[in-house]
């Protein structure tokens, strides 16, 4: 089997797997999970209501039909809270707003944490290096919500061009609302991808340091150096091709995180992404919209690192060897 | 991550037929006290590498500062945090050192007191996921097969989500209460350290000593505990105190999210910037950024250590 059947075919049994568990969790809990959701004091038809979102009604061989059938056909019915709007619906609209921050956050992230990673290993155990390695260490400690609220108290406030909400309001054109340009736009998500940096700058910069610490010490370095080349045309040519793999394996696992694992994030900057969709679903127990979004999240996380591999192999043909042996 | 073996997938140094077994067989108390000694040697170097680094020593003063302030606080405040006659939303000053918040309550007190939860939580959930881990993942590295197959397909799965959100699943089916949450990040926190302890398993379970265990007819169990355990205790610790970093970020968000067990009324990190960060917007940004300052300095002083051993164990 070649090397990229053999990873896809492990991502659909990760997925298969993801999907069992998140259909079994309220079978498992218990009593009567339902009840718990609902509250103690619910009425008799609220209880009914949950209990039936949770699945309960069905046997475990239906309620798993019932979730499969859901993802391939991408029509999970309708939101238990908000009759009329189908589950779909909701988080293919709270996925793009994700889309907008992940992918904006990535365009910074990446050239930042990788001339950080790089700088640090090419001024291995200088003062800089201790910085950079160290700042990004203290500030990816920190949860992205505290983080956030730091931001918000040191930038939102006092400065009007930070924005304390990251989804800009529609704007009046003529007496019609519209959608803010992409500037505004941009301007109102530069705080929440400021948070994001802080989350990932360190882990990044490290992984992309020690791959291009290895890369320096090998011999086709040596002779590029030698040759005489520049310093950028070595990086550029030899070093990073090779020394950026493992930085592109874990962004690839950080991805579904950055789509759905910035609750805190979106709740701070009150932004209505995937995170906020799963969290308001929790909070009016809407558990078919909670599953929907994180097997979106899954489905993430598997293309991420399908993507990664192939981008991989890309840069490394050897890599796609070392599991046919 | 693409160059790791597939689960069940043996290389060839695994066969035991394939090794030269003469010299165990031979000479085995020898062989089996050299490494002893040398562990010994080793361990005490990695002491002292640690001990020197200046990571470490700030990391260990912040996390015994808060290990102190949760075992007594009357130490460090005679405030009850919970007493609410105070006057209301006085920024820091002498009298109130971190200001008092919109009902009346010092927040230095507060911070101070929030302290226990998170580190009893913490420390629980991280242990309990280590114990799981470290059982799985020898168990796996060691015996491998189907067994190793469905545990690193399970691992795989749970890891493909981000932690919180199967937290949040969880403890809304289940109730939110402390020994819920605790659980949960314990069970969601096993697939990592089983994967690490699976690897590290794995490559001692090629080498010459466990072999020639096998030889001398040890059982499977005494080669697992009394053999590799103690060769792979350096990266279980580490382990640890990564896990712990990520317990204590994990628990926070869980309570910043309203996911909690405790009485809201008690001091508690989490819960308190959850119930004050509303008000940075109109300047009374106190009671919000002390206890998230604080929940930031134990996640850092944890990491720093958790760096600092990791340094130590690899040099």
């Amino acid at each position: 089997m070649s090397f990229f059947a053999r990873r896809l075919l492990l991502s659909f049994v990760t997925l298969l797997i993801i999907i069992v568990i998140v259909t079994l969790i309220p079978n498992i809990a218990p009593g009567d999970p339902a009840r718990k959701i609902a509250g103690g004091t619910a009425s008799p038809e609220r209880l009914a209501q949950v209990t039936e979102s949770l699945g309960l009604n069905d046997s475990i061989p239906e309620q798993l039909r019932k979730t499969f059938v859901g993802v391939f056909t991408l029509d999970f019915g309708d939101a238990f809270t908000k009759p009329g709007e189908s589950v779909v619906g909701l988080v293919r609209a709270s996925l793009w707003n994700s889309f907008k921050l992940v992918s904006l956050a990535l365009v910074v992230v990446i050239p930042l944490s990788v001339a950080g990673g790089a700088i640090a290993a090419y001024k291995k155990d200088s003062l800089i290096d201790r910085t950079i390695v160290n700042t990004g260490l203290a500030l990816s400690s920190m949860p992205e919500f505290v983080a956030g609220i730091l931001l918000l108290a040191l930038l939102a406030v006092p400065f009007d061009f930070f924005k304390v909400n990251a989804s800009a309001p529609p704007e009046r054109v003529r007496g019609v609302l519209q959608d803010p340009g992409i500037l505004t736009q941009l301007n109102h998500l530069l705080l929440p991808v400021v948070a994001i940096l802080f989350v990932y700058f360190g882990y990044i910069a490290r992984v992309t340091r020690e791959g291009v610490i290895t890369a320096l010490d090998s011999d086709y370095a040596r002779t590029a150096f030698m040759k005489g080349l520049p310093t950028t045309t070595v990086f550029r040519k030899h070093i990073l091709r090779n020394a950026l793999q493992p930085t592109v394996a874990v962004l690839a696992t950080q991805l579904g995180y950055m789509f759905g694992g910035m609750i805190g994030l979106e709740i701070v900057f009150n932004y209505p992404g995937l995170g906020r969709l799963i969290i308001d679903a929790v909070q009016s127990a809407d558990f078919p919209v909670l599953r929907a979004g994180v097997i979106t999240v899954a489905l993430i996380y598997m293309v991420a690192t399908l993507g990664a591999d192939l981008i991989i192999g890309w840069m490394n043909p050897r890599a796609r060897l070392v599991e046919e042996a | 991550m693409t160059t790791t073996l597939p689960p069940g997938q043996s290389s060839p140094a695994d066969d035991p037929q394939n090794k030269i077994v003469d010299d165990a067989v031979a000479a085995p108390v020898p062989a089996l006290e050299a490494p002893g000694a040398s562990r010994q040697q080793v361990r005490r170097e990695q002491f002292a590498v640690l001990f020197k680094s200046p990571g470490f020593i700030i990391g260990a003063l912040i996390l015994l500062f808060w290990i102190i302030a949760s075992i007594v606080p009357g130490l460090f405040t005679s405030v009850d945090p919970r007493a609410v006659g105070a006057p209301t939303r006085q920024p820091p000053s002498g009298d109130f050192w971190f200001g008092t918040d919109p009902i009346g309550r010092d927040v230095y007190s507060r911070v101070i007191h929030g302290a226990r939860p998170i580190m009893i939580a913490a420390p629980a959930a991280t242990l309990l996921a280590l114990i799981m881990g470290s059982l799985l993942g020898m168990a796996t590295g060691y015996f491998k097969g189907l067994f190793d197959d469905i545990w690193s397909r399970i691992a795989e799965a749970i890891l493909s989500i981000p932690a919180i959100l199967l937290a949040i699943v969880i403890v809304f089916t289940f109730g939110a209460s402390t020994p819920v949450i605790i659980g949960t990040v314990a069970v969601l926190f096993t697939p990592p350290v089983l994967r690490t302890v699976r690897a590290a398993t794995l490559s001692e379970a090629q080498l010459d000593y466990v072999t020639s265990a096998k030889m001398r007819g040890e059982s499977s169990l005494f080669i697992v505990v009394r053999e590799i355990l103690p060769n792979i205790l350096g990266v279980v610790v580490v382990e640890f105190t990564v896990r712990l970093g990520y317990a204590i970020f994990t628990l926070a968000t869980l309570a910043f999210l309203g996911i909690t067990g405790a009485d809201p009324t008690f001091a508690d990190w989490g819960i308190d910037v959850a119930n004050q960060w509303g008000r940075i917007v109109s300047g009374v940004w106190w009671p919000t950024i002390f206890p998230a300052l604080a929940i930031a300095s134990l996640v850092i002083a944890v990491n720093l250590i958790a760096d600092s051993i990791e340094k130590a164990v690899s040099s």
